[in-house]
């Protein structure tokens, strides 16, 4: 669990251009919209289609809880893991 | 004001089934002395319309003094008149009726292009001319699937209506009211798949206010929807215009590059979303300039300077 929550962190500053921050400055359990790292409803976006291209998931905007699945690192890659399964 | 949302579709589907039947059945002639009268009655109950093309006249013939455009109430009028021929034109369109010899394209050979390596493309029009005509694109020579994102939530019915007269499903409407994550997957879905995507880049979202951009549109500033461009920068295909204007009696297509790929980094987002909108709106106004009484938006296009 800890490598793909690495992985994601990595991903978000690769997709999103977040050139000033590094991996370990993401806090896993932070909220990644509005007040933890800043991310915007683009970004999101941006990310659902980058992280629906690399794992191969598909998050369907009206059955999944879109707001909690892009709650924070920690949540985005526990429904990764469980969409694998 | 009301939102342009609000008004729009009156014309509900089974009149404009009746129209399509009257076109089929009895032709252009018949079917101006059916609309002429719906239309002009139109013109007198909608104040609000009325209105709109008035100040809209006024700033258009300001920018074209040699071509003493008429405004005023018969100019208005004539504006509305327009209207109606455009929407018998939509209505030709629709049925096939508008044949490919009536048809006059500029720039088709780049989409062509890209229509050959499989290249999707997403596409911005208006509601300047007739967009509706873009259906015969889905005839550009190749079988391609064109999806055109509309507002309306008649989408489904109208999608029937049209595959009744249509070859083959190569036209497709999309519903979309807001962009999110549902439909930037579906989009590039169709991209990926080397589809088109057509989308008017003239109307602010139904929802909210939010993510619109300034632009001086023949001389104040209007407000414009950023959906369209940050679409543009999910999808990462190459942007191109769409501006189908009514021309010495003929539909004269014109496709024209506009960004090979958008991409917005976020730190000078807003800034390059705004460019993007502001070179939107001077290609409007270009080809606004070219057939000023084919501009339909009858509503308060420029109600950002209300505020």
């Amino acid at each position: 669990m800890g490598s793909l929550e690495n992985e994601l962190k990595q991903l978000i500053i690769d997709s999103l251009d977040l050139e000033d921050i590094n991996v370990d400055e993401i806090d896993s359990q932070e909220p990644l919209f509005n007040e933890g790292l800043g991310l915007d409803s683009i970004d999101a976006l941006e990310l659902g289609l980058v992280i629906r291209k690399k794992y191969n998931v598909r998050i369907d905007a009206e059955k999944d809880d879109v707001v909690k699945i892009f709650g924070s690192v920690a949540a985005l890659a526990e429904f990764i893991e469980s969409e694998r399964n | 004001m009301k939102h342009w949302a609000q008004m729009e579709e009156r014309g509900i589907i089974w009149g404009m089934q009746v129209l399509l039947k009257v076109y089929l059945l009895f032709g252009r002639k018949v079917l101006q002395i059916f609309l002429y009268p719906v239309v002009s009655y139109y013109w007198l109950v909608n104040s609000k319309g009325r209105q709109a093309s008035l100040e809209y006249l006024q700033k258009v013939s300001a920018f074209l003094p040699d071509q003493r455009i008429q405004t005023g109430l018969y100019g208005s009028y004539r504006h509305f008149i327009c209207f109606a021929n455009a929407l018998i034109d939509k209505l030709a369109a629709w049925s096939g009726a508008i044949s490919l010899q009536n048809i006059e394209y500029h720039g088709r050979e780049a989409i062509l292009q890209y229509v050959d390596q499989g290249q999707g493309i997403l596409i911005l029009g208006s509601h300047l001319g007739n967009l509706e005509v873009c259906r015969v694109i889905a005839y550009l020579g190749k079988k391609v699937t064109v999806n055109v994102l509309v507002h309306t939530k008649h989408a489904k019915k109208f999608n029937t209506l049209l595959n009744r007269y249509a070859e083959a499903g190569t036209m497709n409407l999309i519903q979309v009211t807001e962009l999110n994550a549902a439909t930037a997957m579906l989009l590039k879905d169709r991209i990926e798949a080397g589809e088109l995507v057509v989308i008017a880049a003239d109307r602010i979202p139904v929802t909210g206010q939010s993510r619109v951009a300034r632009a001086e549109f023949l001389g104040k500033t209007a407000l414009f929807p950023q959906g369209p461009f940050i679409l543009a920068s999910l999808l990462k295909c190459p942007v191109y215009t769409l501006f189908c204007l009514k021309q010495h009696g003929k539909q004269v297509i014109y496709f024209e590059h506009f960004s090979d790929s958008l991409s917005f980094p976020r730190k000078q987002r807003d800034a390059m979303v705004h460019n993007c909108v502001q070179n939107f709106a001077d290609r409007l106004q270009k080809y606004c300039l070219q057939a000023p009484l084919q501009w339909f938006n009858f509503y308060d296009f420029w109600r950002a300077d209300d505020e």
